[in-house]
């Protein structure tokens, strides 16, 4: 097998994600989807019913304490913030764990997704693009293929690093270089897996290289100015550093100007600060 | 035999994102980890024995001035002028700083929207020429991640990046 045919194999070897996500993943596209049926779906598993719950009322997603069932989750917050704190609750566990290669501490990359996630809905809503909530999904996993493909890269971290260092390639391009795949497309293939809804997929698919998406999706875009924002911000660096590269034609298609960057940064942190209570995240170093 | 010391620097006080801290107490090392585009700079006066850092994430306050009100050290220019005061009230004095900056990296392609590690820096010598201070040591620009630490004994400064560590 070659590189590309073992990284993907080692996608399968992935733990499965819980039923209730994959089923909703599922359901997320389908426009009559019937609220009991999906009380059912959650309510099956108490545990992930207990953490929907616990981030509902979080000062993040609405803060007031007084929201008691799924039902009530499904009522106040709608369906697909429902299905957020459902991915939230679902990827936790996998995405905090240390990352390879990329030497990502334990919950550094968890911080990060997170941090790409709030940035990504900020951007989203400040610019008026509806593309709010997939933003946040696509936001929190888009890094979700450096589990997989870490372990390669710390066995041929040199080898990538020099040759994005001589042909003054971004490091994702260096990866599809030595190994014919890159995190990104990894990514997809893990979410694929997973089940997750097309747009989800495609924006982790193409979080580096957003010109490429046929058609509108802003989501991806917004995926794309949220990951460089915060890699340029230090939430959450890997060994590779800011060897990324941001699309030109994404930031002429919003016409997006160093204030509303800045602007956009700025409010960053004091979302990740809403969120941290949860999950003990901190909004600075490692 | 002379004995080197291989151990690389710990601290044992954090510098978050958009934080800043001073110490007189011989022994602690400050520390900021995963400066990207940010500003990291660290303050010493050698006879007082007094340091400071502060980690900035953006250049100037006027982005957001209700935010600056709550988070001075967000801004460099709110946030440098406020290390000044805080190492001052422990003693430090003006004449004697040893300055030192770190951070301010890029992305590859820069085209100008994205500069905020340049301006970052810019407005930095912006504030010290006006108070007539030199910069003595830096390691900025390029596409590294960096971790700065300063050692309040010694007063000496190391940065991590890439795995290399490298005394500015």
């Amino acid at each position: 097998m070659n590189y590309r045919e073992r990284i993907l194999a080692d996608v399968n070897a992935l733990p499965a994600i819980s039923a209730v996500a994959s089923q909703m993943a599922s359901i997320m596209n389908d426009p009559d989807v019937d609220i009991q049926d999906v009380v059912g779906i959650v309510e099956y598993d108490p545990g992930i019913t207990a953490n929907v719950l616990r981030l509902a009322n979080s000062s993040y997603f609405g803060g007031l304490h007084s929201i008691g069932s799924i039902r009530q989750a499904i009522m106040r917050l709608g369906m697909n913030k429902l299905f957020d704190l459902i991915v939230i609750s679902a990827t936790h566990e996998v995405i905090d764990k240390p990352i390879a290669g990329y030497n990502l501490p334990p919950g550094e990359l968890w911080r990060h997704s997170v941090a790409v996630a709030i940035t990504a809905r900020n951007f989203a809503s400040g610019l008026g693009i509806m593309a709010e909530d997939t933003a946040f999904t696509a936001g929190l996993l888009h890094d979700v293929g450096k589990i997989v493909i870490g372990a390669f890269v710390e066995k041929d971290f040199n080898k990538i690093n020099a040759i994005a260092k001589t042909s003054d390639l971004s490091f994702e391009t260096a990866e599809r270089e030595i190994f014919g795949v890159d995190h990104a497309e990894i990514g997809a293939a893990v979410l694929d897996m997973w089940k997750f809804p097309t747009p989800v997929t495609r924006a982790v698919r193409f979080h580096h290289s957003p010109e490429a998406v046929q058609g509108s999706a802003p989501e991806v875009d917004a995926i794309h100015i949220a990951d460089i924002l915060c890699l340029m911000m230090g939430i959450g660096p890997g060994r590779e550093g800011l060897q990324y590269r941001v699309s030109d034609e994404i930031l002429s298609r919003y016409s997006l100007t160093p204030p509303i960057l800045e602007k956009v940064v700025s409010c960053c942190l004091d979302d990740m600060e809403k969120f941290s209570e949860l999950f003990s995240l901190s909004s600075g170093g490692m | 035999m002379v004995m080197v010391s291989t151990a690389r620097m710990r601290g044992n006080i954090t510098v978050d994102i958009s934080d800043m801290k001073v110490s007189n107490r011989v022994g602690d090392v400050l520390v900021t980890y995963a400066l990207g585009s940010c500003l990291g700079v660290t303050m010493y006066d050698p006879v007082a024995c007094v340091a400071g850092m502060i980690h900035c994430m953006l250049p100037l306050s006027k982005v957001d001035p209700a935010k600056a009100a709550k988070m001075p050290y967000m801004f460099v220019d709110t946030g440098v002028p406020a290390l000044f005061k805080a190492i001052s009230e422990l003693g430090a004095q003006k004449d004697r700083l040893v300055v030192k900056v770190a951070g301010c990296a890029q992305i590859l392609n820069d085209n100008g929207l994205f500069k905020i590690g340049q301006r970052n820096y810019t407005v930095f010598r912006k504030i010290l020429w006006k108070n007539n201070i030199l910069i003595a040591g830096e390691h900025i620009g390029e596409s590294f991640s960096r971790t700065m630490f300063i050692d309040v004994a010694t007063g000496r400064v190391v940065i991590t990046a890439s795995g290399e560590e490298i005394e500015i």
